[in-house]
């Protein structure tokens, strides 16, 4: 049992330490379960398009339906211009989806827990946007920074105002992911230890520990969802910024 | 039964028009607005902010002045972010 809710958090290296020059390159309990999920999404795949048919059975149709409703969400969000972006789009959701539902499992470690797993994603997001949309429109994108109708005294402070804005853009997408997986662990931690305290009472906290689990569910893939959309009004933005 | 087939080849035809007739509107993300935390936005304004300021005070070694600038206005960036995803509502 652990003494704090906090320490279900703790990233741990697996093995000696790796550096790399300076860097810490260690294999931890972080990167054995984003090499899980990865295998495990690649099991799925290779399960389910194992035998394809035009009409799809069971098993086909659940790999099909996921393509689907991440088809439906860039759809929504984005221009065809940019649907040179739709596979990682999906590869993003398929990823969180499945980090976020194995992070829930009992004696897992939820790798979208770390700010900076779901920060340096985000932020790369953020980069790749930028670096795309100046390749595609040429320094004609910086105008992003630049909101139109406003007068020339003002601009430099607009300017640097509205790089803020874009980059908190950026950190509050990563943050939400991260603040949601986190608050929800904690919460199931802390009612969870409730139970065995409790004695007899314990039946109250272990009923609202199985709310909170389906709760938490519900959660993980609201929050994939929302990252993608996310993802696909960020990519949107490459192209199509006025 | 040839007729039925033709029928339904029709109705596939007529069914791939509509969508590809459809035209890509930008949606206003309001499912989006709602489910986003609000106090989020104002967080992440002043997280990016306060750390700029912090990184500039540290490369012209001046005490707390370019922190204090940046996080006002990393504020009123996170403002501008919710004014505007409010105002898609």
């Amino acid at each position: 049992m652990s003494s704090s809710p906090i320490e279900q958090f703790k990233v741990h290296t697996i093995g000696s330490d790796i550096f790399l020059g300076n860097l810490n390159i260690s294999f931890t309990n972080s990167s054995l379960f984003m090499g899980i999920t990865v295998a495990l999404i690649m099991l799925f795949f290779y399960v389910t398009l194992k035998r394809t048919s035009l009409v799809p059975g069971k098993l086909q149709a659940m790999s099909e339906l996921s393509y689907d409703f991440v088809a439906g969400i860039a759809k929504e969000n984005m221009s065809e211009k940019a649907k040179i972006f739709f596979p990682f789009v999906y590869t993003l959701f398929m990823f969180f989806l499945f980090g976020n539902l194995i992070g829930i499992v009992p004696y897992s470690f939820a790798f979208t827990s770390q700010l900076v797993i779901t920060c340096t994603i985000s932020g790369f997001i953020l980069v790749l946007t930028t670096i795309y949309g100046i390749y595609k429109n040429g320094f004609r994108f910086l105008k992003v920074f630049i909101p139109s109708g406003v007068p020339v005294v003002l601009l430099p402070l607009m300017f640097i105002i509205e790089v803020l804005s874009y980059f908190a853009k950026g950190v509050s997408m990563g943050v939400r992911l991260f603040a949601n997986i986190m608050a929800g662990h904690i919460m199931i931690d802390i009612f969870a230890g409730f139970i065995i305290a409790l004695g007899i009472f314990g039946v109250l906290p272990f009923s609202f520990t199985v709310i909170l689990y389906a709760f938490e569910m519900l959660i993980a893939c609201l929050q994939a969802y929302i990252f993608t959309i996310l993802a696909c009004i960020f990519f949107d933005q490459a192209v199509n910024f006025h | 039964m040839s007729n039925k087939a033709k029928e339904i080849d029709e109705r596939i035809a007529l069914l791939k028009k509509q969508i590809e007739e459809q035209p890509y509107k930008q949606k206003k993300n309001s499912s989006l607005a709602l489910v986003g935390n609000v106090v989020l936005e104002l967080f992440a304004g002043i997280i990016v902010g306060g750390s700029i300021g912090y990184f500039l005070d540290k490369l012209f070694n001046t005490v707390f002045v370019f922190m204090l600038i940046f996080t006002l206005l990393g504020l009123v960036a996170g403002i501008l972010n919710l004014y505007r995803k409010l105002k898609d509502l």
